[in-house]
């Protein structure tokens, strides 16, 4: 099979998933009848399309001739990922380490933000693969392939993590993009020095000298916004 | 600066630095000036003149802060030569080198910040390592353990992840009492 058939296929595959779902919003009572075991909504549209998935996986493994342990992530469900309202937004109310004192506790971190005694912020972003501690005039080097230009002001998204001297505030995994905002700066894109890779076998012997790409970013600010926090 | 006190035989390191505390408050562009050495007759300088004919006003409309020189050289290959703002000077010898290559070399250039490139031995820079204090191995530990004896059995006590017997039916006669 080649590249353009895979793609019709997934393609074709796509637009039955479409189909299932549209059918499932337009009937969910008949829904309900093929499938009587499942209790939960996101689980009904998961059943519905399970066959499909298998007949693309089989075929695959017709064509390639070997047989997978895994399946790949884009063969799997998207909503298979999705997980429950309760464990992606924070509900301070029911926090069972704070004594249930999650809003008297944030409040006090907005008091302490509008009095201006919040002091200097640390935060863990998670940038080119890997989780980085930064504060405000750090300077983190990213290895591989960063498409931003020297000068560019980026915000960074991934936020796992913000604290001061005195709170912090973890994600599950990642931040509310309204709660924090990382500023960085892109000063500097460069190469690595030359690394060697030498190897030297019986009547072999290859001396290969490779560059990685860097990027160097200047982190500008670290802003928590606690007004959020209140309306969770 | 490169680390002097090393031995022969490794590879010279730094750390990472930002030079004149760049785009902390304003970025400025580190590659000042750019040489461009070519024949005009050669044919080893084609690529090199094609450059000049068709990217090079591009180059120095988008940046009006770099300035461009082309200077003649006869019978040689073409030589670019970047000059950065601390005065570090890198020339790249264009011998076989296409017109994109030509292009791909000059965004490189224009990218550094005019520091050798030598290997990092930290891939941050901060000034303020820890704002909630260092960790140590008493954090959050008992006081207590402060004014312990080291040859306390109750140290080296072993600790099962399960549950004996008699714990188990410890908390059923719990659990039947409260209920």
């Amino acid at each position: 099979m080649n590249f353009s058939t895979y793609r019709t296929l997934i393609r074709c595959f796509q637009q039955a998933k479409e189909l299932s779902r549209g059918i499932q919003s337009l009937s969910p009572a008949a829904n309900l009848i093929n499938h009587p075991s499942t209790s939960l909504q996101s689980n009904m549209s998961c059943t519905q399309t399970n066959h499909l998935l298998q007949t693309q996986s089989l075929i695959l493994h017709q064509v390639r001739g070997i047989r997978k342990l895994y399946p790949d992530p884009f063969e799997q469900d998207p909503e298979y990922f999705i997980l429950p309202e309760e464990k992606t937004h924070l509900d301070l109310h029911h926090v069972p380490e704070l004594d249930n004192n999650g809003p008297v506790l944030s409040q006090k971190v907005q008091e302490a933000v509008n009095s201006n005694t919040l002091g200097r912020l640390f935060a863990i972003v998670y940038i080119g693969g890997e989780q980085r501690k930064i504060t405000q005039e750090d300077m983190i080097l990213v290895n591989g392939f960063f498409p931003p230009q020297i000068g560019d002001k980026i915000r960074l998204e991934k936020v796992m993590l913000v604290g001061g001297k005195d709170f912090t505030l973890f994600g599950r995994p990642l931040l509310d993009r309204n709660l924090v905002k990382v500023e960085a700066t892109v000063i500097e894109k460069t190469l690595s020095h030359v690394k060697v890779h030498y190897t030297q076998l019986k009547r072999y012997r290859r001396l290969k000298l490779h560059q990685n790409r860097q990027t160097v970013l200047v982190i500008n600010s670290i802003e928590v916004d606690p007004s959020s926090l209140s309306q969770s | 600066m490169l680390n002097v006190n090393m031995g022969s035989n490794v590879i010279p390191s730094t750390f990472l630095r930002n030079v004149m505390k760049n785009g902390i408050g304003r970025h400025v562009c580190q590659l000042q000036r750019v040489t461009l050495s070519l024949c005009k007759w050669s044919p080893g300088s084609a690529p090199a003149r094609e450059f000049v004919e068709q990217d090079m006003v591009d180059f120095t409309r988008q940046n009006p802060g770099i300035v461009f020189y082309l200077k003649p050289r006869r019978h040689r290959s073409p030589v670019l030569k970047a000059e950065y703002l601390n005065g570090y000077t890198e020339e790249i010898d264009l011998t076989k080198l296409s017109r994109e290559e030509i292009n791909h070399w000059l965004g490189l250039l224009k990218g550094r910040s005019g520091q050798q490139i030598v290997r990092l031995r930290k891939d941050f820079h901060t000034d303020t390592p820890s704002i909630q204090g260092v960790w140590n191995p008493f954090l959050f530990k008992d006081t207590e353990l402060s004014i312990k004896d080291v040859r306390d059995p109750s140290l080296s006590e072993y600790i099962s992840p399960f549950k004996s017997a008699t714990e188990k039916l410890l908390e059923l006669k719990k659990k039947s009492g409260a209920s």
